[in-house]
């Protein structure tokens, strides 16, 4: 065992005492002072005990109790009572001792203010040893060594002689101590009889342990919460020192290199003829497919009508697709982007009844909903349809017929819930109950949202119908059902096919492989209902077909109604396809046959059995030539900071609200893209998204580009200047284009986050470029310097001309912005593998200005309380204290009282008593309510309330602190 | 300081009996009375008798009782005391990260009243950091996550969420 210590080092005494004491040989290593023994800390901890090499003990007080352990000294070791003191010397004694003795023999000047403070603490030790003599006993222990061990230097101050004249307690004790053979060799070996000066420069090399802070004094959590409050107001240092760092630090890094051949490749593609440059294609509609061209036909999940979509649907799926198909369009291939509102089923019906209105008028007023909110977001559709139309009908039926001509439609009779109160057979959303899988109590009858997993209603526990609430009954009624697994073979083969060749994530993978093993099992295709496309076969006329069958039938609903033509684009013709048109690894066989049209769908997670496992069987088994899903991109579920998104607690942003925040769609964009759940649920966090806004956006991409054309503008009239390229400019190139070459690799793989940092990257690289030239100081130099200062901001205007075009497809409406900026033909709209020189020496740019808002805090404090939702913490009733709780039960429930005083601090009990009851009368309000068949607006209004008394109840006991916080920035929302 | 949140963490996770334990009025340090009658106070005091006093022992090594007793040592003086006046709370972080980088568990193979003090100390500091600061410090963040999982350890606490895919890097 090593002891490693400074010379003079007063903690050193206890350690070796207790050493002598539990007879252990320690090899004590001299170290210099303020050595860093221990690899993981940050200051010198001296002296430091590695019991074995690599495990090191740095607590004086440790290293005590351990040697005594080790030298079984189990007597020295009283158990809690010992412990409570070595806890009382290093979070009590320290932090008065020490600073006191850093200032007696580190400055030679003792603070008499430190004296002072020593008071309580001796006549606590005074109290204690009057009654044993010693501290935890009647004999020397573990405490009374570690204790003397930090009093010896202090016995050495007069002043504090003084202090302790009159305990004669603490005096005796002392003497006592003293006259133990372990503790003078021990002493006599650090300060090798010279005195207190001895300790002075291990004293200034340690670090001096800190006080309880008095802010920190209310242990509870609640009363800690407190504190909350200043905390957030005032960034504390910690963390705004380190978030900065990233985007100030880098410009001082050096470039990297590249070898010269690709350096000169950079230039030669640079230097290209202007005339032979790719230039975009024009969009004509209808869109469709042409020969020898890669052809894409990109779905993104139909957005169901009864609910605004939250920023989460968002990029699950318009938003990725929008991205991407842009991206296509960049990059010259043919694509139609297709998406529309899916209007049929269960959902709609029970929402219009809701709403006392028909399911007509709900498709419609949502999907006009819907196509607001996506034009804001500047979701670039070729059509926006619905699946409400009469092609629905016929291609539906149509695909219906083919699959019961070649025998894969199944009759059978099962058991349906039907209730009574209602009479109709529930179908679906109509119930509600228990998850036969997980045991999750609110799942849905065709699917349980706490496990994902698809149920039939039949099997669901406690089932309950969600309009009248009251327990269905099984009973007899004949269905049609598609046969799956007479359909796996094929649905087998196209899978192994399209795994190989196209873009399928891991979790489409995933999803659709255990569906697989788990064994296709026969799926019900008809419903009870009304509102969906009819069953033409005769005996099933009274039902619909099940939404899950003929929603994605609207992907091609949805192409007949936007072109006639629309059999181009799904029934899919075979072609032999020169392979270097291909980016992808085509699905090649023998002969070189490919299919015309790769399908591409885009949605979230939960919809993957329905478009790689369901649709793709019954277009197969139609065997009509239909084209078949080739990539499918899933994404993960998105969170709103720590919680969900939830139309019913309002917490999260709606697409009909992002709006009114302020913040433009380009900003949600960029930063919804940059949280994409590509791998695993994410969270959008407002702080987060400030941060991205004020260091990427503002000061990286944004800085470097206005840099670059204030800089012009001002000095060059705007007009680029002749480019010479010199050697690092030839470097800026070559790496630019490997940034290019991977912005490209991972579009094409649907990672379109990893795409969002290579275009950072450029422009980070075009910030060190400026700073490693500083053209503002070249441009006052002699005519040579201020031809450089030309040519390196007119390549850094090409950059950010380069830079225009890739953001494209995040940020449209800032591309425009820059490109106008930049004066720029619309000819540079196309994704190249290189970059080019698209603005020529002579080409005049427009007027610069700058492209992003700096995010204020308090924008972002309001934003956060705008969207907290209802449970939020300050205490909402106590404007109804005293009213009995059901008499406030009308409509949403006004989330804060916004007159109760926010800062109450400690919680007494009498409020906990208050809460609980309150909990315990609205609890029996909401049973009664449920029990008199109430509404269910109002029924959802009271449990609402309920849940926020208990959460308000949890955070009165002091179990629930975080819970604190929005609460201040609550009231100040209510005022605006 | 100890918040009773986390005695009562330490007494269920170590199938110990939660009881008799009173807080100061002046800094809410817990007190309790040990078996002799007498009382004893400070925060790891009660959470070293509370876990003593439980049916599931430690079975730590002399060493591995002193490397716990040193991390509680360390929540009292570095971990509680850091922010405001004296220790930056990157350096607490930026410690703990270095020396969780190749473990699980702060001592041995499972969790120990180490894991359970830190956690609960360092919860209202975690609770503040941005997704980009938990990134920094990844092996806190790991070990943090990982321990939050368990609901005994956790008790009311917040579950704070953690990005597992790396972000800013």
């Amino acid at each position: 065992m090593k002891l490693y210590t400074d010379s003079g080092n007063f903690q050193t005494i206890k350690v070796l005492a207790a050493a002598k004491f539990a007879g252990i040989n320690v090899d004590k290593t001299d170290v210099s002072h303020g050595a860093h023994v221990v690899p993981y800390l940050k200051e010198s901890r001296l002296p430091v005990l590695e019991v074995f090499p690599g495990k090191f003990l740095f607590s004086a007080n440790t290293v005590v109790s351990y040697l005594l352990a080790k030298g079984s000294q189990q007597a020295l070791l009283a158990g809690d009572e010992v412990q409570q003191w070595l806890e009382w010397e290093s979070t009590q004694f320290a932090p008065v001792a020490v600073p006191y003795l850093v200032s007696v023999f580190g400055h030679g000047k003792a603070e008499k203010d430190l004296l002072n403070s020593f008071t309580p603490l001796l006549s606590h030790l005074e109290k204690k040893l009057k009654s044993h003599g010693f501290l935890a006993d009647k004999e020397v222990s573990a405490a009374d060594i570690a204790v003397f061990g930090a009093m010896y230097p202090l016995l050495q101050d007069k002043p504090f002689q003084g202090a302790i004249e009159k305990l004669t307690a603490i005096k005796t004790w002392i003497s006592a101590m003293q006259s133990l053979p372990a503790i003078q060799s021990a002493v006599e070996d650090v300060t090798q009889n010279k005195g207190g000066a001895v300790f002075k420069e291990s004293l200034l090399s340690q670090p001096v342990p800190v006080g309880p802070s008095p802010a920190t004094g209310g242990a509870k959590d609640a009363a800690a919460s407190k504190n909350v409050k200043s905390q957030s107001a005032k960034p504390s240092s910690s963390t705004s020192a380190t978030p900065k760092s990233s985007t100030s630090e880098n410009p001082e890094v050096p470039m990297e290199r590249v070898p010269a051949e690709e350096a000169e490749a950079a230039v030669k593609s640079w230097s290209a003829d202007s005339k032979t440059l790719p230039t975009p294609v024009q969009r004509k509609h209808p869109i469709l497919p042409v020969k020898d061209k890669r052809n894409i036909l990109i779905t993104s999940a139909l957005p169901y009508v009864n609910n605004v979509p939250h920023l989460g649907n968002i990029i699950g799926c318009v938003l990725s697709a929008d991205v991407f198909s842009r991206y296509c369009r960049l990059r010259k291939y043919n694509l139609l982007y297709i998406c529309g509102t899916d209007e049929y089923g269960t959902a709609t019906e029970t929402k219009a009844l809701e709403e006392g209105v028909t399911p007509k008028q709900i498709c419609d007023k949502y999907n006009k909903l819907h196509t607001e909110i996506y034009e804001w977001f500047n979701i670039d559709f070729d059509y926006f349809g619905r699946t409400t139309t009469k092609q629905q009908t016929e291609i539906a039926q149509d695909i219906f017929w083919k699959l019961y001509e070649k025998g894969f439609i199944l009759k059978d009779s099962i058991e349906q819930l039907h209730c009574a109160g209602c009479d109709k057979f529930l179908a679906d959303r109509f119930v509600e109950g228990t998850c036969p899988l997980c045991g999750f109590d609110d799942a849905r009858g065709d699917q349980c949202d706490s496990c994902g997993r698809l149920i039939n209603a039949i099997d669901l526990r406690n089932p309950r119908c969600k309009l009248c609430q009251k327990t269905p009954s099984p009973r007899v009624t004949q269905h049609l059902f598609v046969d799956l697994p007479k359909l796996e073979p094929q649905l087998k083969a196209h899978l192994d096919k399209v795994y190989a060749s196209g873009i399928w994530t891991s979790n489409a993978r995933t999803i659709t492989n255990s569906w697989i093993r788990d064994g296709l099992k026969p799926r019900c295709i008809s419903r009870d209902l009304k509102w969906g496309t009819p069953v033409p076969l005769e005996g099933y006329t009274d039902k619909v077909f099940y939404v899950w069958f003929d929603a994605p039938i609207g992907y091609i609903s949805i192409t007949a109604n936007y072109t006639d033509k629309w059999k181009e684009w799904w029934k899919n013709p075979k072609q032999a396809r020169d392979p270097k048109n291909c980016l992808t690894v085509c699905m090649v066989d023998d002969t070189h046959q490919d299919y015309l049209v790769e399908m591409y769908n885009f949605l979230g997670k939960d919809n993957v059995p329905f478009h790689s496992v369901i649709f793709p069987s019954c277009l197969l088994g139609a065997d009509d030539n239909y084209t078949v899903v080739g990539h499918m991109v899933a994404t993960e579920y998105l969170n709103y900071e720590d919680t969900k998104f939830s139309k019913s607690r309002g917490s999260g942003v709606f697409g009909d609200q992002a709006k009114d925040t302020g913040i433009p769609a380009d900003i949600y964009r960029f930063y919804l893209l940059y949280v994409r759940p590509e791998s695993q649920d994410t969270s959008f966090s407002w702080d987060d998204l400030l941060l991205k806004n004020n260091s990427e956006l503002l000061n990286n991409l944004g800085n470097f580009i206005n840099r670059a054309l204030m800089f012009l503008s001002n000095n060059f009239d705007g007009v680029i200047q002749p480019i010479e390229l010199e050697d690092e400019d030839k470097q800026l190139l070559a790496l630019i284009n490997r940034e290019l070459t991977l912005y490209i690799t991972n579009m094409e793989n649907g990672s379109l986050r990893d795409s969002i940092r290579n275009i950072l990257s450029i422009s980070r690289l075009g910030n060190q470029f400026m700073q490693a030239n500083k053209p503002w100081v070249l441009v006052k130099g002699s005519p040579a310097e201020k031809k450089r200062a030309g040519s390196v901001v007119s390549l850094s205007a090409n950059v950010s001309c380069l830079l225009s075009v890739l953001l494209q497809p995040y940020m449209p409406q800032t591309s425009a912005t820059i490109q106008t900026q930049l004066n720029a033909p619309s000819t540079v709209n196309v994704i190249s593998d290189v970059i080019y020189c698209r603005l020529p020496p002579g080409h005049t740019i427009g007027k610069p200005s700058p492209l992003f808002q700096k995010i204020e805090t308090s924008t972002i404090a309001e934003l956060k309380t705008k969207f907290a939702g209802k449970p939020a913490p300050p205490k909402a009733d106590d404007k109804n204290k005293g009213k009995p709780a059901a008499a406030v039960a009308n409509g949403p429930v006004s989330p804060a009282g916004g007159d109760v005083s926010a800062g109450s601090g400690k919680i007494n009990e009498a409020e906990v008593a208050r809460l609980t009851e309150e909990v315990t009368k609205q609890g029996n309000a909401v049973r009664e309510l449920k029990t008199a068949k109430a509404e269910k607006a109002v029924v959802d209004a009271e449990v609402a309330k309920l849940l926020d008394l208990k959460k308000q109840l949890a955070l009165a006991q002091g179990l629930d602190p975080a819970a604190a916080a929005p609460s201040s920035g609550k009231k100040k929302g209510k005022k605006k | 300081m100890a918040g009773e949140v986390e005695l009562v963490a330490v007494a269920e996770y170590f199938q110990a009996p939660y009881g008799g334990v009173t807080f100061s009025k002046k800094d809410q340090t817990p007190s309790v009375k040990t078996k002799n009658g007498k009382m004893v106070t400070g925060q790891t005091t009660v959470a070293k008798h509370l876990s003593q006093a439980g049916k599931v022992s430690s079975g730590l090594t002399l060493e591995d009782q002193a490397a716990v007793e040193q991390w509680l040592e360390y929540r009292c003086t570095q971990v509680d005391r850091c922010g405001h006046n004296g220790i930056p709370v990157s350096q607490v972080l930026q410690e703990l990260n270095l020396y969780l980088t190749d473990k699980v568990y702060f001592v041995t193979h499972h969790p120990t009243l180490a894991d359970i003090f830190l956690y609960h100390g360092l919860h209202k500091i975690i609770s503040k950091l941005t997704f980009q600061e938990k990134e920094k410090y990844v092996h806190v963040s790991r070990w943090f996550d990982n321990i939050q999982q368990d609901t005994t350890l956790r008790q009311s606490l917040q579950l704070l969420p953690f990005s597992r895919s790396s972000l800013y890097s």
